[in-house]
């Protein structure tokens, strides 16, 4: 089978285009990703689009939306504790992005829900796009082209120099200049902090206790 | 707002950062259209003024105006772009920026057409002396280079307030001076309202200038 034959099946041309279609256009979004160093943040979204899945399918909602809520609920809370709390973006972002993949497989086990079909939302197969994913991922791509052609002066103002930029006009960092901490956002970071802390904690101590209690039989066998 | 108004009215401004007080009921009251140099030794606060002028950094208690407007307030918020900014450091850069898209910063949210925007770009550039930079690559100019094009920038963005961090601590003596020259003739003719940070021993000698000297956080 040739390559123009392989085109002649639906699957293989759509896959095919969405490829090209993301391959010309996302790494424009790409570029930012790695500059404002939001790698970290990629994860984040992974483990949180996880977590979306798990509360759909047990909730009986289609998981992909719930995936994308849960993206968004995401990044809102990120950046919102990032900012109040002074950390660097990437801490907050390791932290959540902890907490989504811990709550995902509470959620897994609490409610029941098929792990696989949780996880079918990070992976899948590219032939097994429809028309309309191919559709979304161009118009997607579309709005990433518009985005960077119609900012692209603050856009470079930012990648340039954050603080350059928010003297320039651009709105980069606005509750920076908030007068106080916002309390709320504090607190809750704390209280995230703490349970990480706690729960690896409780982790670490399970195992040195089952490690005490195999020991014994390590050393006589 | 007249120009005789205090441009800038700080007044019992603490700030705070991990335990350490940086600075420390700090008063100040600029004029408009007044240059003041503020002066003192490392570690005074004098960055950390300019910053919080700006909005950049946080402040625990005290009032902070800047052209008449509380700082953080929805009124500043609109015309903060009256205040243009020179940071300590050159900036380096690893991807490929010419000198005229460093200075097109300044110009970014200005609500013009792009042939003004040009002209605006092109005339900053010629006031500060870096015409010839327009299209070298940011990152292979020097320091003093880099300096000199930030000045460029904040007068593209038509401030009322220009706050420069030790905007001449890299040049050479000519350099130094002919900037110093330009900030003075801008401060005259266009009334421009200039708060330096300087260690410069030259900059200081001037008698022209308003000297302010800070020390652990307040004006002394």
């Amino acid at each position: 089978m040739n390559i123009a034959q392989a085109f002649s099946y639906p699957p293989i041309l759509r896959g095919f285009l969405a490829l090209v279609i993301a391959g010309c256009f996302f790494p424009m979004a790409g570029v930012f990703i790695l500059r404002l160093n939001l790698v970290t943040l990629r994860f984040t979204l992974m483990h949180a689009a996880l977590l979306g899945a798990a509360v759909g399918l047990a909730l009986h909602v289609d998981p992909l939306f719930a995936g994308l809520a849960l993206d968004v609920l995401a990044i809102i809370a990120i950046a919102r504790v990032a900012r109040e709390s002074g950390l660097t973006l990437g801490y907050a972002a390791t932290f959540f992005m902890v907490l989504t993949i811990g709550l995902a497989f509470a959620v897994i086990y609490k409610a029941g829900v098929p792990s696989k079909d949780a996880f079918g939302i990070l992976w899948g197969s590219v032939y097994s796009l429809s028309r309309t994913d191919l559709v979304v991922t161009a118009a997607y791509a579309v709005a990433i082209a518009l985005f960077v052609a119609a900012l692209f002066p603050r856009v470079s103002a930012v990648l340039f120099h954050r603080e350059i930029a928010f003297a320039s006009g651009v709105n980069e960092a606005a509750p920076r200049c908030a007068k106080r901490p916002d309390p709320v956002g504090a607190l809750f970071f704390r209280i995230m902090a703490r349970a990480v802390f706690v729960s690896n904690c409780c982790f670490a101590l399970s195992r040195t206790r089952r490690l005490c209690y195999s020991l014994p039989l390590i050393c006589l066998a | 707002m007249s120009r005789a108004d205090a441009c800038i009215t700080a007044e019992g401004v603490n700030v705070a950062i991990d335990g350490h007080h940086i600075l420390r009921d700090l008063c100040l009251s600029v004029s408009c259209g007044e240059r003041v140099i503020v002066a003192g030794p490392n570690g005074a606060g004098k960055t950390t003024l300019l910053k919080v002028i700006l909005g950049l950094q946080r402040w625990s208690t005290g009032t902070l105006q800047v052209l008449g407007a509380p700082v953080g307030s929805r009124e500043w918020w609109r015309h903060r772009r009256k205040v243009g900014y020179v940071n300590q450091e050159a900036i380096s850069v690893d991807f490929p920026i010419s000198g005229r898209e460093v200075v097109e910063i300044g110009a970014c949210t200005l609500p013009l057409r792009k042939r003004e925007k040009r002209r605006r770009i092109l005339d900053a550039m010629a006031a500060m002396g870096c015409s010839h930079l327009q299209h070298r690559m940011y990152a292979r100019l020097s320091g003093g280079e880099k300096q000199k094009l930030s000045i460029a920038r904040c007068l593209c963005q038509d401030p009322a307030v220009l706050l420069l961090d030790e905007p001449t601590s890299s040049l050479d003596p000519a350099s130094r001076r002919e900037v110093m020259e330009i900030l003075r003739s801008l401060n005259e003719k266009q009334g421009l309202t200039i708060v330096m940070v300087s260690h410069d021993s030259q900059a200081l000698s001037e008698t022209t200038w308003r000297i302010e000297r800070m020390e652990a956080g307040s004006f002394a």
